[in-house]
């Protein structure tokens, strides 16, 4: 690995130091409207360069988000720039998951081509700030008007294969969830390919264990949930899974599907090798408690090793943990949620 | 090395003159005012003046108007009306109608970019937008990323015109029919539109008519707040209104004459006879150590009846410095410098100075930017010597660097000693003149120290003898340990202390060895004066070793080789003759307290 690269992992801590800090947020959460917010962060934290020149007092909810989310690419994308072009993969990585939200969301607006709503949504929550990362043209997916379109679009990549498969079929006929899981499968796997391409085997050990946790983890939330709250069939929730396993095997998923109640799953999660990363958090709900694990096995992986990919893709979950912190704090001052409430949500 | 000559003023004047008085006062900029609790007691039933400033209020609300409105207030020299506070009121709320602003929207300040897209959009007249009957109009900030996407609506009806824009926003104004209005309205928001009212007529064009007035009442609310400000300066003896304070006494002739015309008494009087309030201290010192003053302000004014060390300061600080920074290219370099930049600040008019003491100690060294043998011909010539007068890096030179720099240590601090005893016998603090490690027994214990080790080194000759050890040595240590109670002799107090002969003696024991201590490490503390001559020249063997190894690169070497020896060393032997200046010599002589004399202008007022 070139010294340049090995700066990744010295300027992946050194950006992850900036970061908001517990007093940061408790100084957030004390402000009484989304202007005050957005005035804190302008002014005392590392988001200030992405919200230079702004109405502090007159912002709106959403363009706080947009220029948050903007400056976290921004640090990305400082980051990636000592990366070897590999590790470049990551970057397009990140964007995966909302490349498919918004490929899914597109096509839902398709279907219901009445409904005006959908496709102004569409369009604001458009991330153009992703836009050099992205497989295809984000506008030229805003502007499709078929789902033939959309596979012109999409023809050139991951995506495609999984999206011909609907081809044929009627926009109202066809099943999200199936075209979820098989985008979300086809996201996994190019994880998997960009860290198998690494020569340090050492390394790609550490990153495939973060990568498949995360994958393991949202498998468990899926089971909880549905086992939980819906009266899904098993065979139903075993569809909905991704083959990936870390920590536990899918014989011990399977398992759970059949015998366990979600608070005995939930006993087995606190047992498991997930344990070491469950520091008294307080259960709130499955997702909070699962990215709570993830939060803390990622801050892990960086302070403990030095690979710089690995710093890399840590620090994106890292980032990406903060930039929820942020959000769900304006929306808590915006809800006037109380503040303990607010704060018992926050990762940090 | 002098403190200004200061005198204490009162002029006073009747209750129906007062403001007249207050405003000339204030305009002269001469006399720093005494708070009027000072002035009066029990003894002359004297009162404060208990007013409230209303005019501090007026001011803020008259300048959010016109920030509001883009009206641009200056203060002006001559009021032309005067308005009672009623009158005030009554257009401020005027103003607030007719601008259709209200107490909230005053704080909701326009920024310089929306009043230029404002500006931009008055174009098109806001009379003929508001005229329009079938079309709507929408004006406001988007984000710019949102502008971008835009392009995707294009089959929408509506057209918009871009007015102006920053990195974050684009200011714009849309039009659309009225039956597109709500669908258009839908899809900026959606895109985080910010919008803003259209003004219903022309602002500035209103702003234009109002702002004679407004400027005149602003300057004349300016005008009394200042005022009103320094009522708390006015003392009231026997119905007469007193403003008192103090000011240089070179000025009281100009400043009476300012009061011509004027019913106004004066009583002047020396700040000893007001020895109950604190007189502010000025210093007053020649062109050359005006600079020096800055270090004096940093650790403290000398009080007015004290003494002014700026000249002793600027003395030992330039030769101190002179001879840890010995070069005299550089020297000179920090000579232009320094007089280049001197208005800049009074630390570039020390640069220049401590630059002259350098460039002649660099000129004795024999360096020139690092060069150690360019100078050998004219030492030669001028001193009659083989190479050069001193070759700094030479073996033997070292002990002769570092005894000298100690000499010079025990030469400050013996002249530290006899300033201090100077100031104590002036303000006849006897005990502290004769017992104190600082005093006279200090001067004797330490000053045949300083004898004994030169006659031991130069003539071989021992003085550590009874009958120079007992008076020399031995008495000044046992006046150490008896300073304080002969201090309270002095003071008319017995004799014996309060915790008894046994306590006291333990006590000062430890004190004594203390200062015994104290004289080793400051004279020691003088041995960084030899050492960074030898770090100098040191890091600029290390430049010249670097020029003749990158050979054509040599020049570029060189030059920011010299720069940063000059920028780095310059800050630390800076620093460190500070250092010396403030604990070695300070703490001997100088105690500090005063006050800086600041006269109030119509600027504090407001």
């Amino acid at each position: 690995m070139s010294g340049l690269s090995n700066a990744i992992t010295a300027k992946a801590r050194a950006m992850l130091a900036e970061g908001l800090t517990a007093s940061d947020y408790a100084t957030m959460l004390q402000k009484k409207s989304v202007g005050e917010i957005a005035a804190y962060l302008q002014n005392h934290t590392l988001y200030k360069d992405s919200l230079e020149g702004i109405n502090a007092k007159a912002i709106h909810r959403g363009q706080l988000e947009v220029l948050i989310r903007t400056s976290a690419t921004n640090r990305f994308a400082k980051l990636i720039r000592y990366a070897d072009d590999n590790a470049k993969q990551v970057g397009h990585n990140m964007v995966m998951p909302m490349e498919i939200d918004l490929i899914l969301m597109k096509i839902r607006s398709l279907s219901d081509q009445e409904n005006e709503v959908i496709r102004q949504n569409m369009i604001s929550s458009l991330p153009l700030y992703i836009s050099k990362y992205t497989s295809f043209s984000l506008k030229d997916l805003a502007d499709s008007s078929s789902f033939a379109e959309i596979l012109e679009i999409t023809k050139n990549t991951l995506y495609f294969d999984v999206l011909k498969q609907y081809r044929q079929a009627s926009l109202e006929e066809i099943d999200y969830i199936s075209l979820e899981h098989g985008l979300r499968a086809r996201y996994y796997d190019a994880c998997l390919d960009t860290i198998d391409k690494y020569a340090n085997n050492y390394a790609k050990e550490k990153m495939r264990e973060l990568v498949l946790t995360n994958i393991e983890l949202e498998n468990f939330e899926i089971i909880y949930r549905l086992k939980k709250y819906f009266s899904v069939p098993k065979e139903g929730i075993k569809r909905m899974l991704s083959n990936h396993s870390c920590y536990f095997s899918m014989k011990d998923l399977y398992n759970m599907i059949e015998n366990d109640t979600p608070e005995q799953m939930l006993t087995k999660l606190k047992n498991s090798r997930y344990k070491q990363f469950i520091k008294n958090e307080k259960f709130i709900y499955i997702e909070h408690f699962t990215h709570q694990i993830i939060f803390n096995m990622n801050l892990h992986f960086m302070r403990m090793y030095n690979e710089p990919n690995l710093a890399l893709q840590a620090y994106v979950i890292l980032a990406g943990t903060e930039l929820v912190n942020v959000i769900n704090v304006i929306e808590g001052v915006r809800y006037q949620i109380p503040q303990d409430r607010i704060k018992s949500m926050l990762i940090y | 090395m002098a403190i200004e000559k200061m005198k204490f003023v009162s002029a006073c004047s009747d209750k129906e003159h007062l403001d007249t008085m207050l405003l000339t006062a204030m305009k002269t900029g001469l006399l720093q005012p005494e708070i009027a609790t000072n002035i009066i007691n029990d003894d002359n039933h004297g009162s404060v003046i208990s007013t409230e400033n209303p005019y501090q209020d007026y001011l803020q609300t008259l300048k959010n108007i016109a920030r509001a409105v883009g009206c641009d207030l200056h203060i002006k020299e001559n009021v032309t009306s005067k308005y009672t506070t009623d009158e005030i009121e009554a257009y401020i709320k005027e103003l607030n109608e007719e601008f259709g602003l209200d107490m909230d929207s005053q704080n909701e300040v326009l920024s310089p970019d929306d009043e230029k897209a404002l500006q931009a959009l008055s174009e098109l007249s806001f009379e003929r937008i508001h005229s329009c009957e079938y079309l709507n109009f929408g004006f406001g900030r988007l984000p710019m990323d949102s502008f971008k996407k835009l392009s995707l609506y294009r089959e929408e009806m509506f057209v918009l015109h871009r007015l102006y824009s920053t990195q974050q926003y684009v200011w714009l104004v849309y039009v659309t029919s009225d039956t597109y209005a709500g669908k258009t309205a839908k899809i900026f928001e959606s895109l985080f539109f910010e919008p803003m009212q259209i003004p219903n007529f022309d602002i500035h064009e209103r702003v234009e008519q109002c702002r004679l007035k407004m400027v005149d009442m602003y300057s004349y609310c300016v005008r009394q707040s200042s005022i009103c400000n320094m009522y708390p300066y006015v003392a009231i003896l026997d119905q007469k209104h007193i403003l008192s304070g103090f000011m240089k006494a070179s000025d009281v002739e100009t400043y009476q004459a300012a009061f011509k015309n004027q019913p106004v008494d004066f009583r002047v009087k020396e700040p000893s006879e007001v020895s109950e309030l604190h007189c502010p201290t000025l210093l007053k010192n020649s062109w050359f150590f005006r600079p020096f003053e800055l270090f004096i302000e940093m650790y403290g004014l000398p009080a007015y009846d004290d003494f002014d060390p700026t000249v002793f300061i600027g003395i030992t600080y330039c030769i101190l410095f002179g001879i840890m920074f010995g070069d005299l290219g550089q020297g000179l370099v920090l000579v232009i410098l320094g007089f280049l930049l001197e208005k800049k600040g009074k630390l570039f008019g020390i640069v220049g100075r401590v630059g002259i003491t350098s460039s002649i100690f660099g000129f004795l060294f024999g360096s020139v930017f690092g060069y150690e043998s360019l100078l050998n011909p004219i030492h030669q010539s001028l001193f009659g010597v083989r190479d050069k007068l001193f070759e700094v890096m030479s073996s033997d030179s070292t002990m002769i660097l570092l005894i000298g720099a100690i000499a010079i240590g025990g030469v400050l601090i013996l002249v530290t000693m006899v300033m201090n005893m100077w100031n104590r016998a002036r303000k006849k603090q006897w005990a502290e003149f004769f017992f104190s490690q600082n005093g006279v027994a200090g001067f004797v214990f330490y000053g045949f120290i300083i004898v004994a080790a030169v006659m031991l080194m130069v003539m071989k000759i021992s003085l550590l003898k009874p009958v120079f050890v007992v008076p020399f040595i031995v008495v000044p240590i046992l006046c150490f340990m008896m300073k304080e109670a002969f201090a309270e002799k002095f003071e008319g107090h017995p004799l014996k202390p309060e915790g008894g002969w046994g306590n006291y003696f333990v006590m000062n024991f430890f004190e004594a060895f203390e200062i015994l201590l104290s004289f080793v490490t400051n004279s020691m503390s003088y041995l960084r004066v030899g050492g960074f001559v030898l770090s100098h020249a040191g890091m600029m063997l290390v430049v010249m070793t670097l020029v003749k190894m990158t050979g054509n690169a040599g020049i570029a070497v060189a030059i920011f080789g010299n720069i940063f020896v000059m920028a780095l060393e310059g800050l630390i032997v800076g620093i460190q003759t500070l250092r010396l200046e403030y604990y070695e010599m300070f703490s001997r002589y100088y105690n500090g307290g005063g006050t800086k004399y600041q006269a109030y202008t119509a600027d504090q007022a407001e």
